[in-house]
Order: structure tokens, then C-alpha cells, then sequence
């Protein structure tokens, strides 16, 4: 095992630049989706990478997975290189990083039942065989809320969050260290959404797992996270606690983000930003810092050199303005709650909903 | 099961405005193999002049279906079964003939759709396809229908609109199509717009900007807005009432403040307990799923994932839609909710 200082996961300057050529076109384009990040992720701890589409987030997500080669650059796994590893050499390592998707009916085989599915994965991870493997198969999917017998089923005869769960059991069939979660609750209504949430958030504290929490979803990293990237074409441009970042974020984009989160409130707010024009295609993006045409306080600066990741005293942002910025006021607005009568309400829900089983707990915990 | 659609009736006379859309106990239901599936149960609501009503459900619930079917866009029976009255401006829509029908619908009432993509034809410019919608409601040559795009591209805040009316839908982006959708919809100055899920497919970012725009055409034209999506946030943002849907039938409907201020039924709570916000420890799942319609027990449909369920009043006969209190309604046997803490 690790010792406290070396961080679980560490990614060190890593780029992926995927080649485009058309077939007609002799020119080569080049998307570097990508650019050059370097991020961390400790023991027990969820760090979320929040960004629009085309913010390089996934490709990111697939790149410490090892689904996808880097161009350059290096992942660590408690402290040891994954970077030079290939094909049967990796194995151990995926077992310690598993992935949940966002639709996890893609990524289940439509032929096999659940317990077939989950079974070949026991075995080819060496975990389990026959009767063993059938039993934890049970225990896995009544970990995740599902009844036993559900392992005998196909995939399409469950609802969207069920199958969600089945990703989540999949996942935590080989005992991970760490779940790379990519936009796992975006695509869920919301009640459901909730309850995986509430899911992730359980077995995390039972299995002392770590999460790499790809999302869009300001709400909800909020919620779960416990410091926060946020990208823009291929780059990190503020990186801290999720304190900091939500109630004093330094960075315009960061800003803007926040700006716009629809929250369901009683009150509108009227002084907020809302970023012109649409994200530059990352084929041609924007020389300098890829914010400025958007930002509301660019100067010539900006658009000439990259601003880099410099240290705020309680994060990281990569802005050339950001010691000059106007102070920032938290008005996340809240729904109005006159005397605690909602969140009373609430409580109900809460109470008859209880923490799912912790059965499963011991036989996890010799890991 | 029955609506109490004299309530309704009674806060129209309230604010003493006619209702530019009044929808009396729609019911819409999908023949299939297993059988009638009743999508929409009994749904009843006005739309006054220059009003936005949200309507937020979860998938299935029946908001995206009452749309299509104030429309008539469902297809017709035995395919999709409608019963139930729908008033424009003092028409009956479902008595009208299909052609009086194409003809209200894009000159008065006009629709936004989710994917702009799949409504845009991908063989013709942007400029070709507004033009197309002004000259089939209003006679007019092709040089002044082109004007008339050229402005309506402005007006939706297109940059460079004099660039852009001439290419094709690929090249630009999910909001800028979504842009050009709600300039087809304005090409005749309807008097209300249909919106369903109109930013669900875009950025955060993108999203504000389409919203700001609904708000804006609202507050100049004095358009209708009927809003639909699955996201209370997004609602909150524009809609100046809300109705909550569950199970094909509006559970609750109020003005925006109340509803998040003083929820009165127990899905609404449970919905606004599952959004993440600050301070939460833990979210307020609603436990078990959305029922069955096609075997639908007797009582309330949200009576098994109801906290506050009693078996005596709840499981007998589904409550109708009451007011607690004036402009505020909601279907639950247990409302006023004060009394149950």
C-alpha cells in the first residue's frame, strides 16, 4: 500500500492530440484535446472534473484509464509508472481502476445474462470461480440495491437507473481503489439521480474508494466533491477545494459557470453574466488563453501568451487578471424554506430511505 | 380521477384575464399490445396572455405528450387516442379541420423542440428554410421573405446574421441551431410558443443564453411561453406558474414562489429534495419508481412512494386536483402538508 504522501492516482503534463485528415485533405489537422494537465487523486477522496462538452473531460477520464494511449506525459498508480505498461502487463492496475459510464447499456453485453456478465469478470480477474463467483455476484448487486435474483436477467429488462446500478456493481466486482465516474448520473432523471448519488456516496465510505467524478453538473459536484478541475479546451484553468471553488472562485470562466446554474429558487438573480457566443471549435482554438474572446475581462495580454496555473494561496488558476478581478459574492440563491418547513418534509423522505445494506462490508474489507 | 376544472376557472375570473390557451380534462392514451396505455389522464390548465407556464416531470410522466397532443401532432387513432377540450383564443382546436389547423399552428401558436437538428432540413440554408415558413402563412416575394429572415436571425441574436443566413444547418452550432429553430417559430409573430426541453441538449453556458432569449421575447412581444422540461432549475428561471406532472395528471400547480416556497404535495417535495444544493448532506431520494400506467393500482399513484401515505384515505380513490388556497393546487389527500409534521 501506499504511504500517506504519495497520492493514489497522479497524472504528470499529460497530452492526447488526436490527427484528423479528411479524405480529400492532404493537410493534417490536429485537436489537442488534451493539453498538458497534471492533476492528483488521494486516497478516499472524490476530485471532480467539471467542464462543457469539448473540454477534453472524457478523453481525460479515458487517458488515466489507460482505454486511450498519451501522446506524452505520465500516470502513476500509487507512486508506480503505468505509462510504459502494455496489453497483459496492465491487468493488475485495471483492477485497481474501474470505470462507470454514463450509459451503462452500452457497456453492458446485451447476450449475457447479469450473473454471466459479472461472473466472466470474476474470473478473468482471478477473484472467483462456480459457486463462490455466483454467490458474490448476489452480494455485489444487493451492495448496489439490487435484489439477488436479478442476476438472472438481461439488461434490457431494467429501467435506466437499475442498469446504472448494474455499472456501479460491475465496477465494484474487482475490489477498485478507484471509480473514474463519466457523467455516471447525467443522463437519470432526477429522483433517480439521486439515489445513485446517494449510492456513490455509501459505498465510497464502505470500500474507502476514490472517485474521479467527470461531470457537466455544477449541482451535483458540489454535492459530491472534494476538490474541483475545471477545464476549457483540453486545459485546467482553476483547480482547489470545493469550498473554495464554489464561494470564491477566481477564474471568469469558473464565474461564468456558476453564473448560470439554474437553481430552482424563489428569487431570480439580475446581476449575473451570461458568456457570449459558443465554445471555439477545438480545431482552431483561440491563441493565448483560450478564454479570452468569451471573457468579459480580457485584455491584450490574454490574447498573445497562456496564462499558467499559479498557486492563489488556496488553489490553482491559470488567469493573467485574476489578483484584479471584482470581489465575488456567493449568491447561490437557496429555495426560500420559512421556518425549516420544507427541509422537515424533506426529513421524511430521508427517514424512509435508509443507508442501503452494509452486509456486504466485511467481505470487502480484506482487500 | 375527476378534475375539478370549475377551481381552475375560478383563478382565471381571480386575475379576471381570458386565457389565451384553456385545456379542460385532456386524457391521451396509446393503443398497444398489452392494451390502452394512458399517457395523459386528465390534464387541465390556462395559459393567460404574456404568461409563462412551466411544466416539469420526470421521463414518462406525460408533459412532452400533452404538448404534441395540444398540437395535434400525435398520430391519429387507433394509433393515439385524445378526448378532452382545447381553447385558443376562443377556437376549439379539436374541432378545427386539419387545414385550419396547419394554418394556427406557426402563424399563432408555434413550437420549439428538443434536438434542433432532427427539425432543421440538412439540404437546405437557414435563410431558405425561414423565408419558407414566412411565405407559406403570408403572401409575400421571395426578396421580402429573405428581409424578413435576415431580421428574424437578428432578432434571435445570431452574430454576423448577414454570414450566416446563408449556410447550411451543420455548420453551426447546437445553440445557434437552437437559435434558428426559435426564429422559424417567431416568423409570424405568434401569440404563443411551445417549448419542450429546449436547452436539455445544450451547454450550462448556452443554455442561459436561450433562456435570456425566451425572457426577452416574453417581456417585448407579450408572448405565451409554455415550457416544458424535466429540470425544476431551468423552470424556475422563466416560468411565472408551475405545474408539477406525475403519472399522466398534474399533481400540483402554483405560482413559481409558492411552489418552491411552500410545496404541497409530496412528489414536489421529494423532486426538490433530490436537487443537490448547498448544505445538503444527503439528498432526499424518493424511493422505489415511477408506476405502471398500464396496471395502475387504485388510489394515489404516488401513494407507494409516499412518505406520508395512509393506508385508510390514500390507497381508496386518486384525490383530485384541489386548491389549498387560491392559485395554489394540489392532489394530495393529505394537503395542506402542515398538518402531517
Amino acid at each position: 500500500m501506499s504511504n500517506s504522501t504519495t497520492p493514489l492516482l497522479e497524472a504528470k503534463d499529460l497530452v492526447k492530440n488526436f490527427n484528423l485528415r479528411g479524405p480529400f485533405s492532404r493537410s493534417k489537422q490536429v485537436i489537442h484535446a488534451v493539453d498538458g494537465i497534471s492533476l492528483h487523486v488521494n486516497e478516499r477522496e472524490t476530485l471532480a472534473v467539471v467542464g462543457e462538452s469539448g473540454c477534453g473531460k472524457s478523453t481525460l477520464g479515458r487517458l488515466l484509464m489507460r482505454l486511450i494511449e498519451p501522446t506524452s506525459g505520465n500516470i502513476r498508480l500509487e507512486g508506480e509508472e503505468l505509462t510504459d505498461k502494455q496489453g497483459r502487463a496492465l491487468l493488475p492496475y485495471r483492477r485497481k481502476l474501474q470505470m462507470i459510464f454514463q450509459d451503462p447499456y452500452g457497456s453492458l453485453n446485451p447476450r449475457m445474462t447479469v450473473q454471466e456478465t459479472l461472473t466472466d469478470l470474476l474470473r478473468i480477474h482471478g477473484i472467483a470461480w462456480g459457486s463462490a463467483a455466483k454467490l458474490r455476484v448476489g452480494e455485489l448487486l444487493e451492495t448496489v440495491g439490487l435484489p439477488a435474483s436479478s442476476a438472472k436477467r438481461y439488461p434490457h429488462e431494467f429501467s435506466g437507473g437499475q442498469r446504472q446500478r448494474i455499472g456501479i456493481a460491475r465496477a465494484l466486482a474487482v475490489n477498485p481503489l478507484l471509480i473514474v465516474c463519466d457523467e455516471a448520473v447525467s443522463a437519470l432523471d432526477v429522483s433517480v439521480q439521486a439515489q445513485i448519488v446517494n449510492l456513490l456516496q455509501d459505498i465510497q465510505v464502505e470500500f474507502g474508494l476514490s472517485y474521479l467524478f467527470i461531470s457537466h453538473d455544477l449541482m451535483v459536484v458540489r454535492h459530491m466533491a472534494d476538490r474541483v478541475a475545471v477545464m476549457y479546451l483540453g486545459r485546467v484553468v482553476e483547480t482547489g477545494e470545493t469550498e473554495v471553488i464554489f464561494e470564491r472562485p477566481r477564474h471568469p470562466y469558473t464565474r461564468a459557470l456558476l453564473d448560470v446554474v439554474p437553481v430552482p429558487s424563489v428569487t431570480r438573480r439580475t446581476d449575473r453574466t451570461v458568456l457570449k457566443g459558443d465554445i471555439p471549435n477545438p480545431l482552431t482554438p483561440p491563441s493565448g488563453c483560450h478564454f479570452h474572446p468569451r471573457c468579459p475581462f480580457a485584455i491584450e495580454r490574454c490574447a498573445v501568451e497562456a496564462p499558467t496555473l499559479q498557486s492563489t494561496g488556496e488553489g490553482l488558476v491559470a488567469c493573467h487578471r485574476w489578483r484584479e478581478l471584482p470581489a465575488w459574492r456567493d449568491t447561490a440563491l437557496q429555495p426560500g424554506d420559512a421556518g425549516g418547513r420544507l427541509e422537515r418534509l424533506q426529513a421524511r423522505f430521508l427517514a424512509d430511505n435508509p443507508t442501503q445494506t452494509r452486509r456486504v462490508a466485511t467481505a470487502n474489507a480484506t482487500r | 380521477m375527476n378534475l375539478q376544472p370549475q377551481d381552475l376557472a375560478d383563478a382565471a375570473a381571480a386575475t379576471a384575464e381570458e386565457p389565451l390557451m384553456s385545456v379542460r380534462d385532456l386524457r391521451v392514451s396509446f393503443a398497444t399490445e398489452d392494451g390502452l396505455f394512458p399517457a395523459v389522464r386528465g390534464v387541465s390548465f390556462d395559459v393567460l396572455p404574456g404568461q409563462c407556464l412551466g411544466i416539469v416531470g420526470e421521463s414518462g410522466s406525460g408533459k412532452s405528450v400533452t404538448s404534441l397532443a395540444l398540437m395535434g401532432l400525435l398520430p391519429p387513432p387507433p394509433g393515439a387516442i385524445v378526448e378532452g377540450n382545447v381553447h385558443f383564443a376562443g377556437r376549439d382546436l379539436r374541432k378545427l379541420r386539419p387545414e385550419e389547423m396547419r394554418k394556427l399552428c406557426g402563424s399563432e401558436i408555434a413550437m420549439v423542440f428538443q434536438e434542433p437538428m432532427t427539425s432543421l432540413n440538412p439540404a437546405f440554408t437557414i435563410g431558405d428554410q425561414i423565408a419558407e415558413v414566412v411565405r407559406t402563412h403570408e403572401n409575400v416575394s421571395a426578396r421580402i421573405a429573405r428581409a424578413r429572415a435576415l431580421e428574424l436571425l437578428q432578432e434571435v441574436q445570431i452574430a454576423a446574421p448577414e454570414r450566416r443566413i446563408d449556410e447550411y444547418p451543420h455548420r453551426l452550432s447546437g445553440g445557434m441551431r437552437q437559435r434558428v429553430m426559435i426564429a422559424i417559430a417567431l416568423a409570424c409573430r405568434p401569440r404563443m410558443l411551445i417549448a419542450d426541453e429546449p436547452t436539455t441538449a445544450l451547454d450550462v453556458t448556452v443554455q442561459a443564453q436561450i433562456l435570456e432569449l425566451l425572457r426577452m421575447l416574453q417581456g417585448e412581444h407579450g408572448m405565451s411561453i409554455m415550457l416544458i422540461s424535466h429540470n425544476l432549475g431551468v423552470i424556475s428561471e422563466i416560468a411565472d406558474d408551475i405545474a408539477v406532472m406525475y403519472a399522466g395528471r398534474i399533481v400540483e400547480q402554483a405560482r413559481a414562489a409558492r411552489l418552491f416556497e411552500k410545496p404541497e404535495h409530496p412528489y414536489t417535495i421529494g423532486l426538490l429534495g433530490a436537487i443537490p444544493t448547498r448544505g445538503k448532506s444527503r439528498l432526499a431520494s424518493i424511493k422505489g419508481r415511477v408506476p405502471d400506467l398500464l396496471s395502475l393500482p387504485p388510489g394515489c399513484p404516488f401513494a407507494p412512494r409516499c412518505p406520508f401515505m395512509l393506508p385508510e384515505t390514500c390507497l381508496r380513490a386518486e384525490p383530485p386536483l384541489l386548491a389549498i388556497r387560491p392559485q395554489h393546487y394540489s392532489a394530495c389527500c393529505r394537503a395542506p402538508l402542515d398538518q402531517v409534521l
